[in-house]
């Protein structure tokens, strides 16, 4: 479903990106982890069109979308959730989960202003669809209260209700679990196991071993803007290679050390 | 969630709120006398532009030092097509269209710039406009301006005198902020809203971010040419003094006194500023005082009020009347929920029946951290 192919990206002197190359089949959790400055954000926001990258290519579905802005790449069907929450403050949760509805609608300034038929055909869709992923997402309690007053791991959900509106095939999640505790983390790992099942494709860039372990079914490992292994998560754990960049010294025998 | 329907709609205050509203804007024109009539078209007018401008204040996040220039575009366009014989209507229809042609244009490439940038790029279209005016005097007549422009008619209705005006440009008003409430309402409005916030959140749900910024900039000169296209029938005559810079920041502070886009602030701050220019205006008028001193007045006035107003009320007189109001519901909300024990009030399983426990504790903090917490959590969008 999504190929990178040599991906690079310089910031400066710094090879960010250094020609990675990864393949994501549908319906997989793919994990993509690293140490800091692997270059795991800026992969992301190479596949999310927040940057543009220097060479390789993207295609998704079979489409070259390295040069498509953001907005086409969300029309396409991508839909991702950043890891500082970015939420539409002065709106509710509802209304902040119904912008992810931009993707697959269409009715513009004027047929909204003068209420045309295409208004009245999609408004209804937006608002059941929004519903149904604010519901998915556990945050019913909170639809109708300002977005920016919800507690960290609601924002987080409410991130995740958002791109689900989009009726995304691909999801990207950029460190979903940071900053959450204990009982919003599993909640979260459900949830993501959750999706899974029905289907969704989704690359989860994430700082934790310990919780991309549990929920991925493959993870790839970046250092210094390259691939160094990729694998099942046991397979990854065991690779030296991946001992030594990312853990150092500390033995990996399960999530609980790691954070 | 559908609420029970009334005799009075879905929300009774609003409704009420629309009837009284529309009482008065009958009623008033019968009861004021000519000078205040003239003064209630200005606001009528000033209220279309600020409904244009807010749009793209509030929810571009773009203030446009130009509003002034398209206004005055709009007036010349449809003087001037009104003096070369088209029908009156029809050349103020095609004074919007123009004018919204020619934002859509100036917009592709002036809304490359942001902020302060963009505030200047289009403080110099209004610069342009005028200097544009002042060397085409075979076109535009000049620093002398366009006389015996023709009455508006509409069919066999001849608009004319200030009170028709009065009924005519508050009909207008008033469909303009139907329409700005419809967008508001709806998937380009929250486009928009989204894009105020987080325009790269909003991008990567899918809104073309470019376009909804020229698509407002254009919308917010259509609502000025409007207007202005209707001044211009209005006094049969226009000069270029009508159109100086000082208008454009008039039209950006009743946004800021109105409150940013909010659709009542428009004729909250429209209202607010023209009735403190008049009587600054009159009170700076005597024999004994000096020419300049209304203008002077009313630009240290204005000043104040910008100052004030950004520091103590950022949201507007409309801001800070909804802040109280909720306010006050919080208020009483929470004193409900002390009553009673918060997790039994919230709905369903949510992940796992096992944290229900737990999201009632969050319910109770949320509910809690409301007040304050403007982006102030969680590092906040952009």
């Amino acid at each position: 479903m999504l190929q990178l192919e040599r991906l690079v990206k310089t910031f400066g002197v710094v090879r960010a990106v250094d020609g990675v190359s990864l393949s994501v089949d549908a319906g997989e959790l793919r994990g993509l982890i690293g140490p800091n400055g692997a270059g795991k954000s800026t992969l992301f926001s190479l596949v999310a069109g927040h940057l543009r990258p220097e060479a390789g290519s993207i295609n998704f579905e079979g489409r070259r979308i390295e040069r498509l802005r953001p907005a086409a790449r969300a029309r396409l069907g991508i839909a991702i959730t950043f890891q500082t929450v970015h939420l539409f403050r002065g709106m509710t949760t509802l209304e902040n989960v119904m912008v992810g509805a931009h993707s697959w609608t269409n009715h513009e300034f004027v047929e909204a202003a003068l209420r045309l038929p295409r208004h009245f055909r999609e408004e209804p869709k937006i608002r059941e669809r929004a519903r149904g992923a604010v519901a998915r997402t556990g945050l019913e309690p909170w639809a109708d209260v300002p977005a920016e007053s919800l507690p960290l791991g609601r924002q987080r959900a409410l991130q995740i209700a958002r791109a689900l509106c989009g009726n995304p095939k691909l999801l990207l999640l950029d460190e979903p679990a940071a900053g959450l505790r204990g009982e919003e983390r599993r909640e979260l790992s459900e949830l993501l196991a959750r999706l899974c099942e029905e289907g969704f494709t989704m690359l989860l860039v994430e700082h934790d071993i310990g919780f991309v372990s549990r929920v991925a079914h493959r993870i790839t490992v970046l250092d210094m803007g390259r691939v160094i292994a990729e694998g099942s998560p046991a397979e990854v754990r065991a690779s030296e290679a991946v001992i030594v960049a990312y853990l150092g010294s500390v033995p990996a025998d399960d999530g609980a050390t790691s954070r | 969630m559908r609420r029970p329907r009334s005799l009075l709609g879905a929300n009774p205050p609003a409704t009420v709120g629309v009837l009284v509203i529309a009482a008065a804007t009958l009623v008033l024109p019968q009861v004021l006398s000519a000078p205040n009539l003239i003064t209630y078209v200005t606001i009528g007018l000033a209220t279309i532009v600020v409904a244009g401008l807010s749009l793209l204040m509030g929810f571009a996040g773009q203030v446009s030092l130009g509003q002034g220039a398209f206004y005055g575009f709009g007036a010349y366009s449809a003087a001037i097509l009104a003096i070369h014989g088209w029908p009156p209507i029809i050349a103020l229809v095609a004074a919007v269209v123009m004018t919204a042609a020619v934002a859509a244009a100036v917009g592709a490439l002036l809304l490359r710039l942001e902020g302060h940038a963009l505030a200047f790029g289009t403080l110099a279209l209004q610069l342009i406009f005028l200097s544009v005016l002042s060397q085409t005097p075979s076109f535009s007549g000049g620093a002398i301006g366009l006389t015996n422009i023709p009455a508006l008619t509409l069919g066999p209705i001849a608009i004319s005198g200030y009170r028709s005006y009065a009924y005519f440009v508050w009909i207008v008003a008033a469909a303009v902020l139907l329409v700005s409430r419809n967008i508001t309402r709806s998937r380009p409005g929250r486009g928009l809203r989204a894009m105020a916030t987080s325009p790269s959140a909003a991008s990567a749900a899918g809104v073309g971010v470019v376009s909804y910024k020229l698509r407002d900039f254009a919308l917010s000169a259509a609502y000025a040419g409007l207007a202005g296209a209707i001044y211009a029938f209005f006094l049969a005559y226009i000069s270029p003094d009508a159109f100086s810079v000082m208008l454009s920041i008039e039209f950006v502070i009743m946004v800021v006194v109105g409150g940013l886009g909010t659709v009542s602030g428009a004729f909250v701050g429209a209202a607010v500023v023209t009735i403190v220019a008049q009587v600054l205006t009159s009170l700076g008028t005597g024999p004994s005082l000096p020419a300049q001193l209304p203008n002077v007045l009313s630009e240290g006035v204005y000043a104040l009020i910008l100052i004030t107003l950004l520091r103590l009320m950022p949201d507007g007189v409309v801001g800070l009347a909804s802040r109280l109001t909720k306010r006050l519901v919080r208020a009483k909300l929470e004193r409900r929920a002390t009553l009673r024990p918060a997790a039994g009030t919230v709905t369903g399983p949510v992940l796992a029946p096992a944290t229900v426990e737990t999201d009632g504790a969050h319910a109770a903090r949320a509910d809690g951290d409301t007040v304050p917490s403007r982006g102030g959590r969680a590092g906040g969008a952009t």
